[in-house]
């Protein structure tokens, strides 16, 4: 019945004409999500009726177990990185290398429980528990995240403590941040266009041959080192005064990625403490509780206005945890080995809870 | 390479009509030969787009359809071998349709993954999606089959092909939030094709939670769970005027 009204108030969202966030913002929407993380959680504790002290401690250990999972892939990876610079490092990846292994100790010893404690049934209570926490963090979020966006000129001179939230309210951040530098790859090689002024405007006339370290067009030759990024001109281009006057501009590239680099000056324990870090799209930084993303960036003549946008999301954690364990558990319930018969056909205690 | 695709495509789509037409008049042993011969012609395919589009080839919509035999061709086989259900048919007939689809959509040459697409959850996101979609389309065959008759060992066959899915439309659906945690900054946006995806999600977990289910509503579900995800893949894609931060999967 829930589901089903949970079905019917996202199809009226899902058209594009009945206004999608007025409808999932609603307090209808929002009443049926608390009623569906409280019967989640009871279907749950009903699934694993008899059960109960198995299922809760099958729980803590497939935590502990994915722990330690994550702790040997990322101390593994670091541990490899380390190694790989060689030198003193190497003593750094000999500390990274055993914090994986107690990792891979953990997953190992608490796998096993979980292997020996949690049947089919259980990971359907598990999966039914997660899905609970993903709507207790999703309203955690609701009720106490925060977002703002923050642009800085990536040249190392705006330094920011402050940021406007999207509420429009200002929050003080528990350090400061500044981007020092930005850097963006493009797609393939470069390709340049010749220009002439005529008519207005600016017509291409042909395509210079890029050459080591130059270009060429008929018997002209230009250094590829004059071309110099200019105000109101989105790439790197060269003036060349004459009749007509003419421009030599670089093309326009499909961006592969970019970067800025920031720095960030927390205290710690009373003492002033600085980072110099690299944000990626897909690769947030976190410090004291905040996140920073980088949202994308516009360039400004020489320089690049870096957009960044800070997250705080007391819901965040819990609301990843339960995805991560909702398909972990409907894996398991769904392709656990099961009985000769298949138990939807079956109606029993699965089924009716 | 364009034409070596095109010829690519159309022997994926005749070594799938060869495997519908001998498992269908029960050559077993013919059915399984070229169902080995379209997985590998299918394997040919993806790295023919791989090596035209310069990339992974995930970028849009004709190479999504070309990857659908690469895993209903494991598909089939495990529920085979492991779930004793022979649906080596029904895999080949849904493997040629998207073949159809893969040759009526437009041939994109080099494919350039923008930043947010350059992410470790981008391959097991849409390998999910794929493998899922693809079987659902299977559980929907059997469920029209059903109508023709045998309704019980269609159904039952449905159903299992259904619980080898959902896993994967679940964990497409929330390594999509994952993904999306860390490149936008939010786990969820209520975007229309996320939107769509959740709907097509629920209406499978409505099918499971069915207490005593009858036949007219396994029915009902099945295909109507597989209307939302043909929504999902193809109209929220494909009609104008969508604003969606999926664009790029257009």
């Amino acid at each position: 019945m829930l589901l089903g009204v949970v079905g019917v108030l996202l199809l009226v969202g899902g058209f594009p004409l009945a206004g999608v966030p007025a409808v999932y913002g609603s307090w209808l929407m929002l009443t049926t999500g608390v009623l569906a993380i409280v019967l989640s959680l009871w279907g749950g504790w009903r699934i694993a009726a008899g059960q109960r002290a198995q299922f809760v401690f099958g729980l803590i250990c497939t935590f502990f177990a994915g722990a330690g999972l994550v702790v040997l892939w990322q101390y593994g990876c670091r541990a490899v990185e380390y190694a790989a610079l060689g030198g003193a490092m190497w003593f750094g990846a000999l500390g990274m290398a055993c914090t994986a292994v107690v990792g891979a100790l953990f997953t190992g010893i608490f796998g096993f429980f979980v292997m020996r404690l949690m049947q089919r049934q259980l990971w359907l209570a598990g999966a039914h528990w997660c899905l609970a926490l993903v709507g207790i963090g999703a309203y955690a979020d609701h009720v106490g995240e925060v977002t703002a966006i923050a642009q800085l000129p990536a040249n190392g001179r705006v330094t920011i403590r402050e940021v406007m939230t999207a509420d429009g309210e200002k929050e003080r951040l528990p350090f400061t941040l500044r981007a020092d530098s930005f850097s963006t790859t493009y797609y393939g090689d470069d390709s340049y266009t010749l220009y002439e002024w005529g008519h207005g405007q600016w017509v291409p006339v042909g395509n210079p041959v890029v050459e080591v370290d130059c270009l060429r067009y008929g018997d002209e030759l230009w250094a590829l080192e004059d071309l110099q990024l200019m105000d109101g001109m989105p790439q790197p281009c060269l003036v060349l005064p004459g009749e007509p006057v003419r421009l030599l501009m670089r093309d326009s590239r499909a961006v592969r990625d970019y970067s800025a680099a920031l720095h960030i000056e927390t205290d710690y324990r009373g003492r002033s403490e600085q980072r110099d870090e690299v944000v990626r799209v897909n690769y947030p930084l976190e410090c004291k509780g905040w996140l920073i993303y980088l949202n994308s960036y516009t360039p400004m003549g020489r320089s690049t206005l870096v957009s960044l946008q800070l997250r705080r999301a007391p819901g965040r954690l819990p609301a990843l945890v339960g995805m991560v364990g909702l398909i972990l558990c409907t894996a398991c319930w769904c392709w656990w080995r099961r009985e000769a018969a298949t138990p939807a056909l079956l109606p029993g205690k699965e089924m009716a809870a | 390479m364009t034409i070596f695709i095109t010829l690519l495509t159309i022997g994926v789509l005749l070594l799938q009509a060869g495997v519908l037409a001998t498992a269908l008049r029960g050559l077993t042993s013919a059915a399984r030969g070229l169902e080995v011969a379209a997985w590998c012609t299918a394997l040919a395919l993806l790295v023919a787009n791989g090596v035209l589009a310069d990339s992974l080839p995930f970028g849009n919509m004709r190479h999504v359809l070309c990857f659908f035999p690469l895993v209903l061709g494991p598909a089939a086989c495990y529920m085979r071998r492991v779930r004793s259900v022979e649906l080596s048919a029904c895999f080949a007939a849904v493997g040629m349709v998207a073949m159809v689809g893969a040759l009526c959509m437009p041939m994109q040459a080099t494919w350039r993954q923008m930043p947010a697409l350059q992410s470790p959850w981008f391959v097991p996101h849409v390998v999910s999606y794929v493998v899922a979609y693809g079987l659902l389309a299977v559980s929907a065959v059997q469920v029209l089959l059903s109508f023709s008759g045998a309704c019980g060992e269609r159904l039952r066959a449905a159903d299992e092909v259904v619980r080898l899915a959902f896993p994967c439309l679940t964990f497409g659906l929330w390594s999509g939030a994952l993904w999306a945690d860390a490149a936008w900054a939010r786990y969820w946006a209520w975007d229309i094709k996320e939107v769509w995806a959740l709907i097509t999600w629920v209406i499978y977990l409505i099918y499971f939670h069915l207490p005593s289910p009858t036949p007219v509503w396994r029915r009902a579900l099945l295909l109507a769970g597989f209307a939302a995800v043909l929504i999902t893949f193809f109209v929220v894609n494909l009609l104008p005027n969508i604003v969606s931060v999926h664009s790029y999967a257009q």
